[in-house]
C-alpha cells in the first residue's frame, strides 16, 4: 500500500510536469510571434513594449520556460493580469470555490441519477422500465450538455420565473438572514447542477448497466443462486459490491469531461467561476489567467485521478500492483 | 569454431527464458528451453519430438527470430543469426520459411490465395504469374483455387498454400511446426507424401516439430527427443523407432502403439 | 471478386439492419446526411439572407421552424448548418483516426519502448479537460475553422490509439503475422495489407462514435464563440445566436439542439451496432 503510494505519486508528479510542459510547449510552438499574440493588437506600440519589458516576454524560451517553472513550483506565482493588473492567482482564488462547488454537488447528483437508473435497468433487463430508461440515458448521453442548460433556464426562469437565470446569488444577497441566504445559494445552484449532472449521469448508468449484467451472468452468481441465496441478497450483496467499485475509477476518468461541462455551464449561468474566468480571459487575451487556468484544471484532473485510484486501491485490495498502467 | 561446411544450421547452447506474465513485482520466469544444442547437415531431416509444452515450438521460434533465446548462439550457414542488422535480416530471413500447424490462421483471411502467393514472390507481374502457377501445380492445387479467401478453403487445402507460399520465398531451411497435427487423418496422409515429395526433391532441409510419431517416421532422419525444456537424446531414425533409446523415447513408442 | 465483395457488404447490411437500434441510428444518420447534401433541394430560402420583417416567426406554415432575429429561416439554417457540423465533425474525425490508428499500430505492434511512449502520451491527454486546453489554442491562434479542426483531431484520436493498439497486439500472434514477417514483406507492406484490413472493424466503429463527440465539440467550441463564427450557420452558431435570443426566441435554441441530438444519437447507435457486429463477442 505504502510502496504503491508512493509509485502513484512520483507518476502523478510527472504527469504533472509532462503537462505543463506541453501547455507551454503549445504556447511557444505555435506560428507567429509568441508574444504578441497574447497583446491586444490594438495597443500602441511603446504600451507592447513596456508589457513585453514588464512580463520578461523579450527573454530566451528556455530561460523563460525554466523561469516560469520555477516560479510556478516555488512561489506558486502564475504573475499579474494583462487586463486587470492583479495576481493571477488572487482572481484564481475568488472563481476557484464556485467551480469546485458546483462540479461536487453535480458529481454527487449524476451518481445518485445514474447509478440507480443502471442498478434498475439492469436487474430488469429487456423490461418496459430497462427500455425507458435506457432511452433518457441515451437521450442525455447525446444531447450537447450546455443546451440542456439553456432549455432548462428557458423554461425555469424565462417562462415560469421559478428559479434565478444567473449569477450565484441575488442582487440584496447581503441583506438577507442567514437561512435566506442560503436558500438564495440553493435556489442559484438547482438549475446548473442539474445541468452538468444528467448528462454526466448517463456516462455512470452505461457502466453500472454494463458491468452489472456481466456480472449477473458470471458463474459465481449462478453459483450463488443454486444455492438458493435469495435475489435481492445476491444483487445487494454479491453484485453491486462488484459492481460499484469501478465507478470510482470512471469518476477520476471523466473528470477532465466534467471540468468541459462546468466551462460551458459557467458561461450559460453567468457564473463567476473559473469557466467564465477563462473564457473572458481567452476573449480579452489575457495569457497569464488562461495559461493559469488551463494548469490549475489540468492539475485538479491528475489530483483527481491519484485520489480515484488510491480510494480503488484501498476499497479493493485485490487489485495487483503493477497493473494500473495496463488496465487502462 | 571449428564448422563443418555441410552444416546447415547450428545450435548452440539455446536458452530461452519467458517471463510470467502475472502482472506483478515478482520476477517469476519459465525456462522453455534449457542449454540446447544441435545441427543440421545438407539434405537432412531433423526431427525434433516431445510433448506439448516441452519447448519445442521455442526453439522453432528462436531460429525464425520471433523470439529473443537469452542465451546461446544460433548459426545458419555459418552467421550467427543473431548479429544481423535490420536489413540483413529482411533478405537473409526468407531463406528460412515456416509452416505452423493453424494452415488457416496462417494466412491473411482478408486476402485471396493469389494475392497471399503474390506478396509471397519477389518478383514481376508475369514472372509472379509463372512462378504461381509452377506452385499450384506442385503443391497439387487447382488454378481456380487462387480466387479463394482461406475461410473458403479446407485444412488440407489451406496447409498446401502454406507450402507453396513457404517454397515461394525459395528457402533453404523449412521449419514444419506440428504441420499435420490439425489435420483430419484421412488429409495427414496426402500432406505427408506432398512433404515427402519437397524433401526428395528440392534442394531443402527440413527443421520437423512434432509430437506424431508417424510423419516423423516418413520424414525424419535423425530425431532428437525433447522433454521440460532439454534435449535427452539425439538419435537416427532407425534406431528411435527399433527402441534403441532412452526411458522416454521407449515409452513415447509404447505409447503410440509401436513394438 | 467483385461478386465476393458485392456479397460481403449485402451481408453486413443485413446485419445492421436486423439490429434495430443500428437500423434506427442508420435511417437518422441518413436523414441528416441527405438533407445536408440536398440542402438547396429541400428549402427555398437561404442560409445567408436576412428579412427583417420576418424576424422572430414562430415555428408555422411559412417558416417550419421559425426565424431568427434577422428574419432567417431556421430550418434553412439547420440543414445548411448541417453541412459545415458535419463537414467538420467527420474531416477532424478523419484526421484523429489516422493519427489513432497510426499511432496504435505502432505501439502495439512494435511493444517495449514505443509502446511505453504511446500509452503515456495517450494517458496525458486524456487528462486533458478539452474545453480549457481549447481555450488556450483558441487565444493563440485566434478563432478559425482550421484550428478548430486541428485542435479536435490532436485531442480525440486517444480512444482510437488505444483500441487499434489492443487489437494489433492480439493481431500480431496470429501465424499469418508471422509468416508475412518470415517472407521479409515491408512493415509497411505488414500494415497496410496484413493488420489494417484485419482490426479495420473495430476502428470504423469506434470512428463512428467518436463523430458523435466530435459534432459535440465543435457545437461547444461554436457556442462558445470560438469555433465557426456568425454569420456561417453551424449547429453551434445558431446555439450560439439562440442564447441571446431565448427571451423571445426559444425555438431557436431548441430546434438547434434537437437536431443535433438527433444526429448524435444516430451515430452513438450506429456505432453501437458496428462494434456488436464487428465483435459477435459482445452479442450474447
Amino acid at each position: 500500500m505504502y510502496k504503491y503510494f508512493i509509485k502513484k505519486l512520483l507518476y502523478t508528479i510527472s504527469v504533472f510536469f509532462a503537462g505543463i510542459s506541453l501547455i507551454f510547449i503549445i504556447i511557444h510552438l505555435y506560428p507567429g510571434n509568441p508574444n504578441m499574440l497574447f497583446l491586444n493588437p490594438e495597443a500602441g506600440v511603446e504600451i507592447q513594449q513596456r508589457i513585453t519589458e514588464k512580463f520578461g516576454l523579450n527573454q530566451p524560451i528556455v530561460f523563460q520556460y525554466f523561469k516560469w517553472l520555477y516560479r510556478i513550483i516555488i512561489h506558486w506565482d502564475f504573475g499579474h493580469s494583462f487586463s486587470t493588473g492583479k495576481p493571477v492567482l488572487e482572481l484564481m482564488g475568488t472563481s476557484f470555490l464556485p467551480s469546485f462547488v458546483i462540479t461536487v454537488l453535480a458529481t454527487i447528483l449524476a451518481l445518485c441519477i445514474g447509478i440507480p437508473a443502471g442498478v434498475l435497468s439492469g436487474k430488469f433487463r429487456n423490461s418496459l422500465l430497462d427500455r425507458i430508461i435506457t432511452s433518457i440515458m441515451l437521450f442525455f448521453y447525446s444531447m450537447p450538455g450546455f443546451w440542456i442548460g439553456i432549455m432548462l433556464l428557458w423554461f425555469f426562469s424565462i417562462k415560469t420565473n421559478l428559479l434565478p437565470s444567473s449569477n450565484l446569488t441575488s442582487l440584496f444577497h447581503h441583506q438577507m438572514t442567514f437561512p435566506e441566504q442560503i436558500i438564495d445559494y440553493i435556489k442559484h445552484l438547482i438549475l446548473p447542477v442539474v445541468t452538468i449532472a444528467l448528462p454526466f449521469s448517463s456516462i455512470f448508468f452505461k457502466h453500472v448497466k454494463s458491468k452489472l449484467v456481466d456480472i449477473l451472468n458470471s458463474d459465481f452468481i449462478l453459483a450463488a443462486k443454486s444455492r438458493g441465496i435469495s435475489e435481492n441478497k445476491i444483487l445487494c450483496v454479491y453484485a453491486l459490491q462488484n459492481t460499484l467499485l469501478p465507478v470510482i475509477t470512471i469518476l477520476g476518468t471523466t473528470l477532465p469531461v466534467l471540468l468541459s461541462g462546468v466551462v460551458l455551464i459557467e458561461v450559460i449561468f453567468s457564473i463567476p467561476g473559473m469557466g467564465r474566468l477563462m473564457v473572458n480571459a481567452t476573449m480579452a487575451r489575457d495569457y497569464p489567467v488562461v495559461l493559469a487556468s488551463a494548469i490549475l484544471t489540468f492539475s485538479f484532473v491528475i489530483l483527481g485521478n491519484l485520489v480515484a485510484d488510491l480510494c480503488y486501491k484501498f476499497a479493493d485490495p485485490r487489485i495487483r500492483m503493477g497493473q494500473e498502467n495496463e488496465s487502462r | 569454431m571449428s564448422i563443418l561446411n555441410n552444416e546447415i544450421l547450428k545450435v548452440e547452447n539455446l536458452e530461452v527464458i519467458y517471463p510470467l506474465n502475472s502482472g506483478g513485482n515478482t520476477h517469476q520466469q519459465v525456462i522453455a528451453v534449457d542449454d540446447v544444442s544441435f545441427c543440421l547437415k545438407e539434405n537432412e531431416t531433423f526431427g525434433i519430438i516431445g510433448q506439448t509444452g516441452c519447448g519445442k515450438t521455442s526453439i522453432a521460434m528462436s531460429i525464425l527470430q520471433f523470439v529473443q533465446p537469452s542465451g546461446g548462439n544460433i548459426y545458419f550457414r555459418n552467421k550467427n543469426i543473431r548479429k544481423y542488422n535490420s536489413a540483413e535480416l529482411r533478405v537473409e530471413r526468407r531463406k528460412i520459411q515456416p509452416v505452423f500447424q493453424d494452415a488457416s490462421g496462417s494466412l491473411n483471411p482478408k486476402m485471396t490465395i493469389r494475392n497471399s502467393l503474390e506478396d509471397a514472390i519477389f518478383a514481376d507481374k508475369s514472372q509472379k504469374k509463372v512462378k504461381i502457377q509452377k506452385l499450384l501445380d506442385y503443391v497439387g492445387l487447382k488454378y481456380s483455387h487462387l480466387e479463394y479467401y482461406p475461410h473458403e478453403l479446407s485444412g488440407g487445402e489451406n496447409q498446401r498454400v502454406c507450402l507453396a507460399r513457404a517454397l515461394a520465398a525459395e528457402p533453404e531451411l523449412l521449419i514444419l511446426d506440428e504441420p499435420v497435427s490439425a489435420l483430419d487423418i484421412s488429409i495427414q496422409g496426402r500432406i505427408i507424401s506432398l512433404l515427402q515429395k519437397i524433401k526428395n526433391s528440392e534442394n531443402i532441409n527440413i527443421l520437423l516439430i512434432t509430437h506424431n510419431l508417424k510423419i516423423l517416421r516418413f520424414l525424419a532422419d535423425r530425431i532428437a527427443v525433447m522433454e521440460k525444456g532439454k534435449f535427452t537424446e539425439i538419435l537416427t531414425k532407425d534406431d528411435f523407432f527399433n527402441f534403441k533409446g532412452g526411458k522416454y523415447s521407449q515409452s513415447l513408442l509404447k505409447l503410440h502403439g509401436y513394438k | 471478386m467483385n461478386q465476393d465483395k458485392l456479397k460481403i457488404l449485402s451481408e453486413f447490411f443485413k446485419k445492421l439492419w436486423f439490429n434495430k437500434s443500428s437500423r434506427t441510428g442508420f435511417i437518422l444518420v441518413l436523414l441528416v446526411g441527405l438533407c445536408a447534401l440536398f440542402a438547396p433541394f429541400i428549402t427555398d430560402y437561404q442560409p445567408n439572407v436576412q428579412n427583417l420583417n420576418q424576424s422572430l416567426q414562430p415555428p408555422g406554415k411559412e417558416h417550419l421552424l421559425g426565424t431568427d432575429f434577422f428574419g432567417r429561416d431556421l430550418f434553412t439554417r439547420i440543414i445548411y448548418g448541417a453541412r459545415i457540423s458535419l463537414g467538420i465533425s467527420l474531416f477532424a474525425t478523419f484526421l484523429s483516426t489516422i493519427l489513432g490508428v497510426g499511432i496504435g499500430i505502432i505501439a502495439g505492434y512494435f511493444g517495449k519502448i514505443y509502446d511505453k511512449i504511446a500509452m503515456r502520451i495517450i494517458n496525458l491527454l486524456l487528462g486533458f479537460p478539452k474545453l480549457p486546453v481549447f481555450l488556450i489554442f483558441a487565444g493563440l491562434g485566434g478563432t478559425s475553422v482550421k484550428t478548430l479542426i486541428l485542435f479536435m483531431s490532436l485531442f480525440s484520436w486517444m480512444e482510437l490509439a488505444r483500441i487499434s493498439r489492443a487489437e494489433t497486439m492480439s493481431v500480431k500472434t496470429r501465424p499469418y503475422i508471422k509468416s508475412a514477417i518470415a517472407l521479409g514483406l515491408r512493415k509497411r507492406t505488414i500494415f497496410l495489407k496484413y493488420i489494417i484490413p484485419n482490426i479495420i472493424g473495430p476502428i470504423i466503429a469506434s470512428a463512428t462514435l467518436l463523430i458523435s463527440s466530435m459534432i459535440l465539440l465543435e457545437a461547444a467550441l461554436s457556442f462558445l464563440g470560438f469555433g465557426v463564427q456568425t454569420p456561417i450557420a453551424s449547429w453551434g452558431t445558431i446555439l450560439y445566436q439562440g442564447k441571446s435570443e431565448l427571451v423571445n426566441g426559444w425555438w431557436i435554441s431548441f430546434f438547434g439542439g434537437i437536431v443535433i441530438v438527433i444526429t448524435v444519437i444516430g451515430f452513438n447507435l450506429l456505432g453501437d451496432g458496428l462494434r456488436i457486429i464487428f465483435e459477435p463477442k459482445s452479442k450474447s
